[in-house]
């Protein structure tokens, strides 16, 4: 055993100084998620999908580092530190915490981010125009008044807007703060609901039950995690759900307008394509998905948001992007 | 495994050493097997952070983190001892209440420590590269914990602690109060494990309420690794031990994020990490290395 550690350590410390070698036209680019949740690798999906678009094909003339923390920051602080000693092309990191750790490891390499709803309030950036520095990326800000303008047209005796949302998600709790500061200008007031980690999200829902009319789910992967429970409660109590994101639709909320996942992906490429080229990060401005052209659409799920007890009007389902 | 990858891995095993080296005192010397890390070490990095970007100074911040931490343990030790909770119910009913209070503190899930003063800021001023700034301040850092626990074990205080997770009946017979021992005892685990969390956080450019997922077990791989591979009825050796069980397991991962080698994967890193520990456990010495509660029974 004793013999079999010193091996180890040899080997380690063995390829410690060993880097990897690329051909000349070979881009490299390096993605880290902070956990594998479907939404997060549907981004790296539609990036990967972007990328080849803008004909770099992993294999081919790309090669792709992708690595998963599996929701441990040790690993996370792991992961960038290599790849900062692979000297990629571009750092991709998806999700706040992951680019605030590429962020601090690197002033050098370009760093563009995904799915990060307020990179300046994480300090990943100083400004959204011209962030100077070697960071800019795609933010996933919802465009807040237009879903709940959504949730008003078939609520329509909206009064109280049931929150429900994991409190310790960064992403999560900006949109709920966002919704708060709406709320009374479009009429009706809020309640919330946290759900600490995926087995409390049940209870959580029921929590809302005879208190809110409606409730709101914002972009948060804890909820999601467990979203089938929550159209149970929705549609057993009869309160109609409504989520920030597309696939939640699919899955059972009456309605959202929003982008999906793949597509923000796709987003990011187009700027990391740019960096490739030679564009530095600091004179990108980040992107916000809502002021891309086409990427908000109406979705709608008509059979559970009757079960829910929500009659759809059909200049609704005329407008809508897609019906489940 | 780039130069980067390796010293990525000794500044977060050195971060996490501390942590290591609060559990040695918890889970080995007091017998009393401290599950409060998880919170504390998350309670450490939203303290600091939340001091920092108020304006306080870094080292006051980390400072007062190590406070916060002694008093999550001085909490776990309460309910223990005046409520008679089993303890390690105990710590996991503090470590859930400090997610929230957590959260409090920073009054959101995240705070961003990018283009601020850190204590590695310090340390690059005084003409360390940036790259070697967590690594020069976090070996400083272990070094004087390692030390200043082990002279506190050979102290006639020490010597009392020591004896009261030995065998907390004999010590008690001798006039020792065990009860003051554990709580001392948690104060300074937690304490640790709070400093961890700051610095961590500091390198990390980030405070977040999720950051304690999982501490406990690397401080537990650390501790019975190291122990396991490198036995020994010395203080000063068993601490070592632990300092280089939390670098090794650090190495580990970043071996097995290094992709390629021998075919392995990130999402290979727990498995890889559970064989090094099944390992270190299978080697000999393990009737010294491991306590009571871990053992198998044959």
């Amino acid at each position: 055993m004793r013999t079999a550690m010193k091996v180890l350590i040899a080997a380690v410390l063995g390829t410690a100084l060993a880097g990897p070698v690329l051909a000349d036209d070979t881009k490299s680019i390096a993605i880290i998620v902070m956990n594998d949740t479907p939404q997060l690798l549907e981004v790296k999906e539609g990036l990967l999908k972007g990328l080849a678009k803008h004909g770099y094909v992993e294999g081919k003339n790309l090669k792709v580092d992708f690595k998963s923390a599996q929701g441990n920051f040790g690993t996370a602080q792991q992961i960038v530190r290599q790849f900062v000693g692979e000297r990629p092309d571009v750092i991709v990191p998806i999700t706040t915490p992951t680019s605030q750790a590429a962020a601090a490891a690197t002033k050098d390499i370009p760093i563009v981010f995904s799915t990060v709803t307020d990179p300046v309030a994480a300090k990943i950036v100083p400004s959204n125009k011209h962030p100077g520095g070697n960071a800019s990326g795609v933010t996933d800000v919802v465009p807040i008044e237009r879903q709940l303008a959504v949730v008003k047209q078939l609520v329509p005796n909206l009064k109280t807007l049931g929150l429900l949302y994991d409190p310790s998600l960064d992403n999560a709790r900006s949109t709920v703060e966002q919704v708060k500061k709406v709320a009374p200008t479009m009429g009706f007031t809020t309640v919330e609901s946290g759900a600490m980690g995926l087995n409390n999200v049940p209870a959580a829902a029921q929590a809302l039950v005879g208190k809110a009319d409606a409730i709101f789910v914002p972009n948060d992967t804890t909820v999601y995690g467990a979203f089938e429970s929550v159209v149970k409660v929705g549609q057993d109590a009869k309160v109609p759900v409504f989520t920030a994101e597309r696939r939640s639709v699919q899955r059972g909320a009456v309605a959202t307008v929003g982008f999906d996942f793949v597509q923000m992906g796709l987003v990011t490429a187009d700027m990391v394509d740019k960096v490739l080229k030679g564009a530095k990060p600091g004179d990108l401005d980040v992107v916000r998905m809502e002021d891309v052209p086409d990427s908000l659409g109406l979705y709608i799920n008509k059979a559970s948001a009757e079960k829910m007890g929500v009659k759809v009007p059909p200049e609704l389902l005329a407008k809508a992007a897609h019906v489940f | 495994m780039s130069l980067y990858a390796f010293i990525g891995a000794l500044e977060t095993g050195l971060a996490f050493a501390l942590v290591a080296l609060g559990s040695y005192l918890t889970f080995r010397v007091l017998d009393f097997p401290d599950l409060t890390v998880e919170g504390s070490f998350p309670l450490g990095a939203a303290v600091a952070a939340k001091l920092m970007v108020s304006g306080v100074d870094a080292w006051t911040a980390t400072g007062v983190a190590i406070l916060a931490g002694a008093l999550a343990g001085l909490a776990t030790a309460f309910l223990n001892l005046k409520l008679r909770i089993l303890h390690i119910l105990a710590g996991i009913l503090t470590a859930i209440a400090l997610y929230s209070i957590n959260l409090r503190i920073m009054d959101r899930p995240n705070i961003g420590l990018l283009n601020i003063n850190t204590v590695y800021t310090y340390v690059e001023k005084l003409g360390v590269p940036s790259l070697y700034a967590p690594l020069v301040l976090l070996a400083v850092v272990v070094v004087i914990c390692k030390i200043l626990v082990d002279l506190f074990l050979s102290t006639g205080f020490g010597l009392a602690l020591r004896a009261a997770g030995a065998n907390p009946r004999m010590a008690r017979a001798n006039g020792i109060n065990v009860d003051a021992m554990i709580v001392v005892g948690l104060a300074m685990a937690n304490g640790l494990t709070a400093l961890s969390g700051a610095l961590f956080a500091m390198m990390l450019g980030a405070a977040d309420v999720s950051m304690g997922i999982g501490v406990i077990v690397v401080a537990l791989a650390a501790v019975i690794g190291g122990i396991a591979l490198m036995p020994s009825r010395t203080i000063w050796r068993l601490t070592l031990a632990c300092v280089l069980g939390s670098v090794l397991y650090r190495l580990a991962i970043a071996f097995a994020l290094s992709t390629g080698t021998f075919g392995l994967t990130a999402s290979d890193v727990n498995v890889v990490t559970a064989v090094l520990v099944a390992l270190a456990l299978f080697a000999p010495g393990r009737k010294l290395a491991l306590p009571k509660f871990l053992r198998a029974r044959k």
